[in-house]
């Protein structure tokens, strides 16, 4: 039920906005903005030939970064949240650099790292992972003292407080600074693949818009938004799936 | 048995220290219910903490059976008045959750939860959430949860004040009848002298802040049928309420 909403949902969002980019097409008619018909046509031709590849490395990016964030940020933050001694003691460093344009170091990542995939993973998980940090920590933080109560009275340890109360009480909140960290990411991809790199999705855009073939354009943002609400929704289906209460 | 010597209990704050409890004196029997009374602020829930192991810097003795409070080893059962249930477990993971936390669930542990939720009027529930039931239903789960543990104590701390007036009585009659069965020793948290009256067996008064006990009243009419129909219930309220009322108002 809920998904077939949420199915239909998303059908009538594309249907509109095809619609919409179909008439401007019409309407101002220059190459610049091909008829989506045409880009259509041209990606269910060339999609295995052509974009499969570039597909496959930026996907392996992005879930890398985001699996790396994770694996540094949720224990971060769940220990910033809990232990208030250690959260005085990171958090200035943390709020510091959080709002620092991380990016722009990409030059420097770059030397250091080498042009393969270490820069734009380590650049991705750099600019997530203080977005993982934060989110957790407030989420930790925000749960009831007395939440606690019945496991302290039963003599709980501290390994299943976490796995009865901690984290489940946080999980909303993982998936949630997942989705916006996802946002972040995929800008962050495609910046860091229109340098030194012929594979990926924003290599192949930025590649289509020099040999001046917009539809071959065209179609890389079609599948490189395509991959964002994938894993948008697939981020949504693990809500319904684990926050069932 | 559970017994409390010369216990105090201190708050640190910026201006220093702050006295909750002084010099609590307190037995509690095998079997036994007793109503903690006092007026709001006078430590009767820190005292249940203390009880419970969630506060351990105290002064004082407090054992269990002899021994120093050991979460870990003495089976503790608290019901507190938001019921402390877990929202994203099932009313059946919420009841076996203090077995789970002491060791693996046997079959057996299994049949007794369902046993005893069966017995609370919980059979149906089972697999629902906590945010998908009244209060009277939560509260139920809680009970069920301490009871399920077999424990050494149960402690509630004002179990039935967020009830409407009907379930309240309903919860209580229900308490009264499952305490009679499994002779769970118990102490709860009350403000209302009438709940004290109604479910205790000795009520302890306690006096404001800081909170010590003025007095332990055995309670004459515990175990009476239709207690809100008999003539010394009300009696033994109207002495209560005398006592207290100089004590809490000045």
């Amino acid at each position: 039920m809920k998904f077939n909403r949420k199915a239909f949902e998303y059908f009538y969002a594309l249907l509109i906005i095809f619609l919409l980019w179909y008439m401007i097409s019409q309407i101002v008619n220059i190459n610049l903005i091909p008829s989506p018909i045409l880009v259509i046509e041209n990606l269910s031709k060339t999609f295995k030939s052509k974009l499969m590849i570039h597909v496959e490395y930026s996907l392996f990016r992005i879930l890398m970064g985001i699996l790396l964030s994770l694996i540094i940020g949720v224990p971060t933050g769940i220990i910033m949240g809990y232990f208030s001694k250690i959260d005085k003691l990171l958090s200035p460093i943390v709020y510091l650099i959080y709002p620092i344009p991380k990016i722009a170091f990409l030059p420097i990542v770059m030397l250091l790292f080498g042009l393969g995939e270490m820069s734009k993973i380590f650049m991705i998980t750099v600019i997530v992972v203080f977005q993982v940090i934060v989110s957790l920590r407030d989420a930790v933080k925000g749960i009831p003292e007395n939440i606690y109560y019945s496991i302290y009275s039963l003599g709980g340890s501290w390994f299943q407080i976490l796995k009865e109360i901690i984290i489940p009480a946080s999980l909303i909140n993982i998936l949630t600074s997942i989705r916006v960290a996802l946002g972040t990411a995929i800008s962050v991809l495609f910046f860091t693949e229109t340098f030194g790199t012929e594979y990926g999705i924003g290599y192949f855009i930025m590649d289509s818009w020099t040999r001046v073939n917009y539809i071959d354009m065209y179609s890389g943002i079609i599948v490189l938004s395509l991959m964002g609400i994938i894993l948008f929704s697939t981020i949504d289906f693990l809500g319904i799936i684990f926050c069932r209460w | 048995m559970v017994k409390v010597e010369g216990l105090t209990v201190r708050y640190r704050t910026n201006e220093g220290y702050f006295t909750v409890l002084k010099n609590i004196n307190l037995d509690i029997y095998d079997g036994d219910v007793l109503a903690l009374v006092g007026p709001s602020g006078c430590g009767k829930s820190t005292l249940l903490h203390v009880l419970s192991g969630i506060i351990n810097t105290y002064d004082g003795k407090v054992t269990i059976n002899g021994e120093g409070i050991n979460t870990k080893k003495h089976k503790i059962g608290l019901v507190l008045q938001d019921y402390g249930l877990l929202p994203w477990k099932s009313v059946y993971e919420n009841a076996v959750l203090g077995l789970k936390i002491k060791s693996m669930l046997t079959s057996d542990d299994r049949d007794y939860a369902l046993f005893i939720l069966d017995r609370l009027g919980l059979k149906e529930f089972v697999r629902r959430y906590p945010q998908k039931l009244s209060g009277g239903q939560r509260q139920r789960v809680a009970i069920a949860r301490a009871l399920i543990l077999k424990p050494d104590i149960l402690l509630m701390d004002e179990p039935f004040s967020a009830l409407d007036e009907i379930t309240r009585e309903e919860m209580q009659e229900l308490f009264i009848e499952i305490q009679k069965e499994y002779k769970v020793s118990t102490v709860f948290v009350t403000h209302s002298v009438e709940e004290a009256v109604y479910i205790g067996k000795r009520i302890a008064i306690m006096s404001k802040s800081p909170g010590t006990i003025k007095q332990i009243i055995h309670n004459e009419t515990y175990g009476l049928k239709d207690k809100r129909l008999c003539r010394e219930f009300y009696d033994l309220m109207i002495k209560i309420r005398k006592d207290i009322k100089e004590e809490w108002s000045t």
